[in-house]
């Protein structure tokens, strides 16, 4: 290590103890004089009041990964200074990564955008230049325009892309106009590029998205297996809480099963190393050696499992048509079976055709299936972008799912099938809220009529109102896909750079003379700083970005956390709410739902008629829309919802059981720590649940209220899955099929793309850190040595990399940091100008459309 | 070389005494104290040796308690 990059280093982790000593001392002397409160107000902070101008303290939540690390916020002179761990907050009690520790800086980078800015010509398209100054009412007046006309032309044609890092009521706002207020399900989130497949397969195994556990589990677990996930780098403070637990606990293992060597397997205790794709062949022999060797959990599997079988030689996404194609749609489709079928199914998964397929040792697979198979251990699966970017992604999390079914490892106190996720508010927003294609909030989903009815209950429409939006929208990739033929004329993002982050960028970004759509669409784009994503705009709005505006996330163990405003927008730049309902006031003009105006019969509530604008006070405008939005699951709340929700008329074929997913009041986030959902009210106080389905008290964090409403008690495991069919989860079984592409002569390495501890996502924000810029100042293509050696590569070489689907320029390294195997190859994806996504091919798990970012297959050349 | 934190809890009593200690293992420095916190790195050549030391650190007496808060292993050469 260079000395440069030593003194760094050891000053963040100096940096980090300290903060995490002085928070947990801070908390220890709370606790002693009764405090707890939110912690947030006026007083010295540890930055060094002392006598000088007063330290303005507020709450936040970590602006990076899905851990969602709560942070407090020091403000002096209307400036944010410091931002540290926050010890009130249970996901991270006080600890924070390397990027936590910048995160004030992410602010003060000194291009933001401060006014609207607008593109009069589009030949300036894909140029640094171009944009020009505007003012607000120019612009809002030009993108309600373009939205209204394409809106009125063909509703098909316009579509919004959105993110997992909205806050909450800004995705609920989005979510109600586009659904409601457009009656249009073109719009997807940018999560369908990390959590879809883990989506698909939690609604399909358990008919309620998110996990059993959380992280508290990581505090537990006697074992760990990551799968296919580099906890290391991406998520660091959770990887902290595990290392923590594995060098107190005694005899705590860790396994991590990865198709190349990352930071994470170099503290593992094994590491299993598998052909790309081949993942389900592993996960399979575990299961099946649980079978044949009688290690499964008979009574539990009894109690709580069914078992399916489903459509298999699924193919690949190849053509734009594959989704209408005789495969495409029978790719939902399954039969239930019983377990002898299920069990004569997973039989072919032998050890050694296991390890035949995947090149990992059988008796490292029996090694790890014992483990599975021992009652005594608490074992905890954690997977990301792994086994989520996969074009078999649902197949592989069904393939966790059924392992931890039957061994009966679930929703146990350190025991349990985790998935993380990758962006701070992927669960909050995207999926709670309904961001997706064919979601409404709250799990449901537009192609259910009970789900339409109890929607338009809440939202107080006619009824079958919402049956113009039946049919699912376009997703994703499908969007990119049309846009580059011309077939999108209206494109709105916020809080994403899809020109760095989608995969075929050469196709999408119209570097390809048959794909030009991009040039001749109308784009607009919410961004705080000029990213290449901007480049492509027709209008850009100046938003205002992390605390300086209200929000909330919700982080991948089901918590709720309020981040309060600290600070204000450079400029002119406003918060994306207020954007949102200032286009949704002009485009829906005219528009009536009965006989008030659409518009105030949607969002009357959260505007201000006396100014005729968005409510000023951004703490009551929150407040507002998350009550509202708080009923999805609070259906006493509100009659007509409640009597759907009961299915009281016998009308539809079950109960809704809408409380599965309960939250608190607004103000119970804000009084106090974040909560993690269900949320119950007992005895006047809300209380969070840390283990869905699972007996015990809700004071301690089990499932009490939710088991006593709508499950049993006293079941094998002490738990009851009372949200799943017949109370009981599916265990599918999935087989091995080989990925999209494989190498060949031509292109005869695996690329595999992902994140290092730096930088998050695309850069955008994380490369405006000089800190952070200098500890990674490149993306490099990781190589084998003896690839390297073959081609005549050396360290720090040039190449050009090339697949099917595109080419760019890369430095190559034989750096350790990520070691790949050879044949393999790694590159991280924050460099706009080493682009790797031009190259990274499209085709996605046929069943949840996300595209696989991990098995492009390549060549290499000295450039 | 791996670089990595700690914050350890200590008896208040013994904190003393666990840090003096604490100074004399290679690699390990000693950067401050909270009360009964001590905030530690240790810089060693892989994780191995790493745990070897954290552990040491963890049975001492007096220590209640070896937070690891962070660990920087980019450097580390491949095991096996
Ligand atoms: S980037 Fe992730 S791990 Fe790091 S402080 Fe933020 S939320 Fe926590």
């Amino acid at each position: 290590m260079e000395l440069s990059r030593r003194v760094f280093v050891k000053g963040v982790a100096v940096a980090m103890a300290a903060t995490a000593a002085g928070s947990l001392v801070a908390c220890q002397d709370q606790t002693g004089s009764g405090g707890g409160g939110s912690g947030t107000g006026t007083d010295p902070g540890p930055s060094g009041g002392g006598a000088e101008a007063a330290i303005v303290k507020t709450k936040g939540v970590c602006r990076f990964c899905g851990t969602g690390c709560g942070v407090i916020c020091e403000v002096k002179d209307g400036k944010l200074i410091t931002v540290y761990g926050d010890p009130d907050n249970k996901s991270n009690m006080g600890l924070s990564c390397v990027k936590g520790l910048h995160l004030g800086q992410i602010l003060y980078g000194d291009d933001r955008f401060v006014k609207p800015m607008i593109r009069d010509d589009k030949n300036t398209k894909g140029t640094p230049g171009g944009l020009r100054e505007a003012t607000w009412e120019e612009a809002l007046d030009l993108v309600s325009t373009k939205l209204q006309d394409t809106w009125r032309n063909d509703k098909s044609r316009l579509a919004f892309w959105g993110s997992g890092q909205q806050p909450i009521t800004e995705g609920y706002a989005l979510a109600k106009f586009w659904k409601a207020g457009l009656l249009c399900n073109n719009i997807d989130p940018n999560a369908r590029l990390c959590m879809a497949s883990a989506v698909v397969a939690f609604m399909n195994v358990f008919q309620t998205d998110e996990p059993m556990g959380s992280y508290t589990d990581l505090d537990l677990a006697d074992v760990f297996v990551t799968w296919g996930a580099n906890m290391a780098e991406a998520h660091p403070v959770l990887y902290s809480r595990l290392t923590a637990r594995k060098v107190s606990g005694p005899g705590v293992k860790h396994y991590d099963i990865t198709t190349l060597r990352t930071s994470t397997s170099k503290t593992a205790d094994k590491v299993l190393m598998f052909r790309p794709g081949s993942d389900l062949a592993v996960a399979n022999a575990i299961s099946n050696y649980l079978i044949q060797n009688n290690l499964y959990d008979k009574d539990f599997v009894e109690a709580h499992v069914q078992f399916k079988e489903g459509a298999e030689n699924l193919g690949h996404a190849y053509e734009d048509g594959y989704d209408a194609s005789d495969a495409g749609k029978t790719v939902n489709d399954v039969t239930g079976i019983d377990f002898a079928r299920f069990s004569e199914r997973m039989s072919t998964y032998t050890l050694e055709y296991a390890s035949q397929i995947s090149g990992v040792p059988a008796a490292d697979i029996e090694e790890l299936a014992k483990l599975f198979g021992d009652p005594d251990k608490k074992i905890m699966s954690l997977w990301t972008m792994g086994v989520n970017q996969h074009t078999r992604g649902t197949w592989m999390n069904h393939c966790i799912y059924n392992i931890h079914l039957l061994s009966g490892k679930i929703s146990k106190p350190g025991s349990g099938p985790f998935s993380l996720t990758g962006q701070p508010t992927a669960c909050g927003t995207a999926r709670e809220v309904g961001l997706f294609a064919h979601r409404l909030p709250a799990d449901l989903v537009v192609n259910n009529p009970q789900h339409r009815r109890y929607a338009e209950a809440i939202w107080d429409l006619p009824n079958e109102y919402l049956d113009a939006i039946e049919a699912p929208g376009k997703h994703t990739v499908r969007i990119f896909r049309d846009l580059s033929k011309g077939d999108i004329d209206f494109l709105w993002s916020c809080a994403n750079n899809w020109a760095v982050t989608l995969p075929r960028l050469t196709r999408y970004l119209g570097k390809n003379p048959e794909y030009k759509g991009i040039i001749d669409a109308f784009i607009v784009v919410n961004e705080p700083y000029p990213t290449l994503s901007t480049q492509y705009a027709d209008v850009v709005f100046p938003a205002a970005m992390w605390v300086e505006r209200e929000g909330q996330y919700g982080n991948a163990e089901r918590r709720t956390a309020v981040f309060e405003k600290a600070v204000d927008p450079p400029g002119e730049a406003m918060w994306d709410t207020w954007i949102f309902l200032q286009v949704a006031k002009r485009v829906l003009e005219g528009t009536m739902i009965g006989s008030t105006p659409a518009f105030d019969h949607l969002f009357g509530f959260v505007w201000d008629s006396a100014t005729d604008d968005l409510i000023a006070d951004q703490r009551e405008v929150n407040r507002r829309l998350f009550n509202e939005y708080r009923i999805f699951s609070n259906p006493d709340l509100n009659d007509a919802a409640q009597a759907i929700n009961k299915d009281s008329e016998g009308k539809f074929e079950a109960l809704l059981k809408m409380e599965n997913k309960q939250l608190a009041p607004y103000d119970e986030y804000l009084d106090n720590a974040a909560l993690t959902w269900p949320v119950r009210e007992v005895d006047g106080k809300w209380l969070a649940t840390t283990w869905r389905f699972a007996e015990g008290k809700q004071s301690e964090g089990f499932d009490e209220v939710g088991i006593e409403m709508y499950g049993d008690a006293g079941k094998p495991g002490g738990v009851s899955f009372y949200k799943s069919a017949g109370k009981k989860p599916s265990a599918v079984f999935r087989p091995y099929e080989p990925p999209a592409e494989e190498p060949d002569a031509e292109y005869p390495f695996w690329f595999c793309t992902g994140r290092l501890l730096e930088h998050w996502h695309s850069g955008s924000m994380t490369r405006r850190v000089p800190n952070l810029d200098n500890a990674l100042p490149e993306a490099l293509l990781y190589m084998n040595a003896d690839d390297c050696a073959a081609l005549g590569i050396s360290n720090g070489d040039k190449v050009k990399v090339t697949s099917r689907h595109g080419s760019f320029d890369i430095t190559a390294t034989t750096d350790q940091r990520v070691a790949p195997p050879a044949g393999m190859t790694f590159a991280p994806f924050f460099a706009e100008e080493a682009l790797i996504n031009l190259a990274v091919h499209d085709y996605y798990c046929p069943l949840s459309k996300e595209p696989d970012y991990k098995k492009t297959c390549i060549k290499i050349e000295k450039a | 070389m791996v670089i990595s934190s700690y914050v350890i809890d200590t008896i208040p009593e013994k904190c003393e005494e666990v840090s003096s200690i604490l100074v004399t293992y290679p690699g390990v420095e000693l950067h401050g104290q909270e009360k009964n916190r001590l905030i530690v790195t240790i810089e060693a050549d892989s994780v191995d040796e790493t745990y070897v030391i954290a552990t040491k650190m963890a049975l001492l007496d007096g220590v209640l308690n070896n937070n690891l808060i962070y660990c920087n292993f980019e450097d580390e050469t491949l095991c096996d």
